[in-house]
This record gives C-alpha cells, structure tokens and sequence, in this order.
C-alpha cells in the first residue's frame, strides 16, 4: 500500500464515520415526528368527534340550554366516549370560562389536574348552543401507546 | 488510484450524503404549519364555535333587539282564540308571536289586551310558541281571567355573543394574543377577532 492509497483510506473512514453520525440521528428526529403526528391525529378525532355529535344535534338533547349544571352528564358522557375506537381511552372535562367541572358533572378546582402521561393528547371543542358557551376537553390516549 | 479518481469518489459521496439529508428532512422534520398545524387547531375551534352559535341564535333568537321570550307549549283541547299571560312588564306593544317547529320560526299575527298586557293568537295547532318581546320582565302576573294555563312556560333574556368572554379565559393560557368584539347584525353576531399565535396569526372578522 502506497501513501497515496493510505490517505485514501483515512478520507473514506471519516466519511463513513460522517455518514453514520447523521444516519444515526435519523431515527430521533423520525420518533419526535410521529409521536407529534399521532398526538395531532388523537387530537382530531376528539375534535371532529364532538363536532360530529354537535351537528347531529346530540348535545343539544342532554344539555340545558340556560343552566349547563342541569345537564344529562351520563348521557354526555356515553355519548361522546362511544364513537371513539375502543383502543382509545379518554377523560372529559367542561369548562365555562370560569367554573371547571368532571365528567359526572361535579365542580373541580380546575381543568387538566389528572393524570396524564407524556402520550396523552388533548382535544378542545366549544359548544356555542347555550346561553354562555363551553368547551369540552376530551384527554385521549392510546392502550397501547 | 489516481487524484482526479480519488477527487470524483470524495465528491460523488459528499453529493449522495446531501441527497440523503435532503431527503430524510424532506421526510421527517416538521415544517411548522404545512405538517403539524398545532396551533390553528385552536383557530378552528373558535372560527366553529362562532358559526355554530351564529347558527344555532338565527333558530333559537329570532331577533337579537327583542330583548326577552316567553316559551308556552300548548295541549290538545286549547279554543282560538288563545289568550297567553307572558308575563310582560315592559314593551307591550313590541310582542311577536312564533310558532316554533323544530329549529325554524314562523310567526303569527296577534295581539295584546289592554288589561294586563296579555298576548292574544289563533294556533295553528297544539305545540311550542315563542312570544318575543322587546322589554323586561320583572315576574308580573296581571291576569284578566281569560288567559289559558300553558303545559309549560319558561321566560329567556336574549343570549349574549358569549364567544369574545369565553375564549379570553382559554387562548391566552396557550400563549395566544386574542382579542375580540361582537356587534349584533340581525339575527347573529359578527366577530371581529384578533388572533395570534406563534405559527398562525389572523385578523378579521367572522359571521
């Protein structure tokens, strides 16, 4: 083996060396991609799933118009949780601007202090039909996620 | 190996990693709005939300300066014509009677009598009637003796836009500049809205 042939060598394992460290931060860059993607596909189902239920007029028939407090929260609750694929599972919340209450209705300090993990998406949808709006947060995760 | 062989491999290999880069940015990395719109999901809850209430008042409201209603539902075996005590206190001669089916509004021609302020109809049938009025009601219940006992009867105030109040106490929480007001056109509010967050921003209004 010459010098030339040596230097050769030296200037194709730092190129494959190069190439291997880029490769190698491929796949993170690849993960924070579909992780994000599968938050934002959870987080519109939720939402064109409550958008549906409107449509359908379906939370019309268990909310009452002028005091939210009085509406059919098992039903709500039924209702909304059903269409989604049973390999999700999801919490509700509603809020009115002010007050935060549970999926069975009852006031809670505030939204959001449940447990969620890292995976846990959350889809927001205001419900306008009444006489002060509400917006139903859905908290969706996969079984398996 | 000569140095002009050795120039090209160095060279076609810096071309393929660029291709490869290239192509697995192209790929995976996220372009802000163009891949994961996180932020104008907020935007379109707030642009459905108004055209949901816009829609949903222009069936429930039939105009937004009559400032209260009166629901009555009316049975079987009622006699034309129908006298409804409305409770009225103010702005008698504003009254409008609805017949409600559904989500539609049809009116119909009536009356008010001069004792009492009670709202006189002839019902097409038996079923749910709005009698609007532009005034307030303060619990008053003159009765003249003639009125009939609705099934049922609630009293309404006219809804508020609710949208500009209810999104400031959510937007800003996301990091979201949000401003809003709501003038009354007809039957529906339109939204003048000021919406910026950091990868969606809009001003405008919104009917």
């Amino acid at each position: 083996m010459n010098k030339k042939g040596l230097f050769f060598w030296i200037e194709l394992l730092l190129l494959i060396v190069v190439l291997a460290l880029v490769i190698l931060n491929f796949p993170r860059s690849g993960d924070s991609f579909l992780a994000n993607k599968d938050s934002l596909d959870l987080q519109n189902l939720g939402f064109t799933t409550l958008q549906s239920l409107d449509n359908a007029g379906i939370l019309e028939n268990f909310t009452n118009i002028n005091n939210f407090a009085q509406s059919n929260f098992t039903k709500l609750s039924v209702y909304i949780k059903s269409p989604l694929p049973s390999t999700v599972l999801a919490n509700i919340e509603y809020f009115n601007g002010t007050d935060c209450r549970s999926e069975s209705g009852s006031v809670i300090a505030i939204c959001g202090n449940i447990t969620r993990t890292k995976d846990t998406a959350t889809a927001e949808y205001t419900y306008a039909k009444l006489a002060n709006p509400i917006t139903i947060k859905l908290y969706l995760r996969r079984i398996l996620g | 190996m000569t140095a002009k062989g050795q120039f090209y491999i160095i060279a076609s290999v810096f071309v393929l990693i660029s291709l490869t880069v290239l192509f697995v940015f192209t790929l995976f990395v996220d372009f802000g709005t163009f891949t994961l719109p996180t932020q104008s999901t907020d935007f379109d809850n707030l642009q459905t939300a108004i055209m949901q209430r816009n829609n949903w008042l222009s069936g429930y409201w039939f105009d937004l300066d009559w400032k209260t209603k009166t629901t009555v539902e009316i049975s079987l075996g009622y006699a034309n014509p129908v006298e409804i005590d409305a409770d009225i206190t103010t702005g008698c001669d504003s009254a409008r009677v609805f017949q409600r089916t559904g989500n539609s509004l049809t009116e119909i021609a009536s009356d008010v009598t001069a004792i009492g302020c009670n709202v006189t109809f002839n019902a097409p049938s038996e079923g749910i009637y709005d009698i609007f009025w532009n005034g307030t009601n303060m619990g008053k219940s003159n009765s003249d003796g003639n009125e009939i006992t609705p099934a049922s009867k609630t009293i309404a105030q006219v809804p508020q836009e609710g949208i500009c109040s209810h999104f400031a106490q959510i937007l800003p929480k996301k990091n979201i500049a949000f401003t809003c007001s709501a003038a009354e056109v007809g039957d529906a509010y339109n939204y003048s809205i000021s919406f910026r967050s950091p990868d969606f921003t809009y001003y405008g209004s919104i009917i």
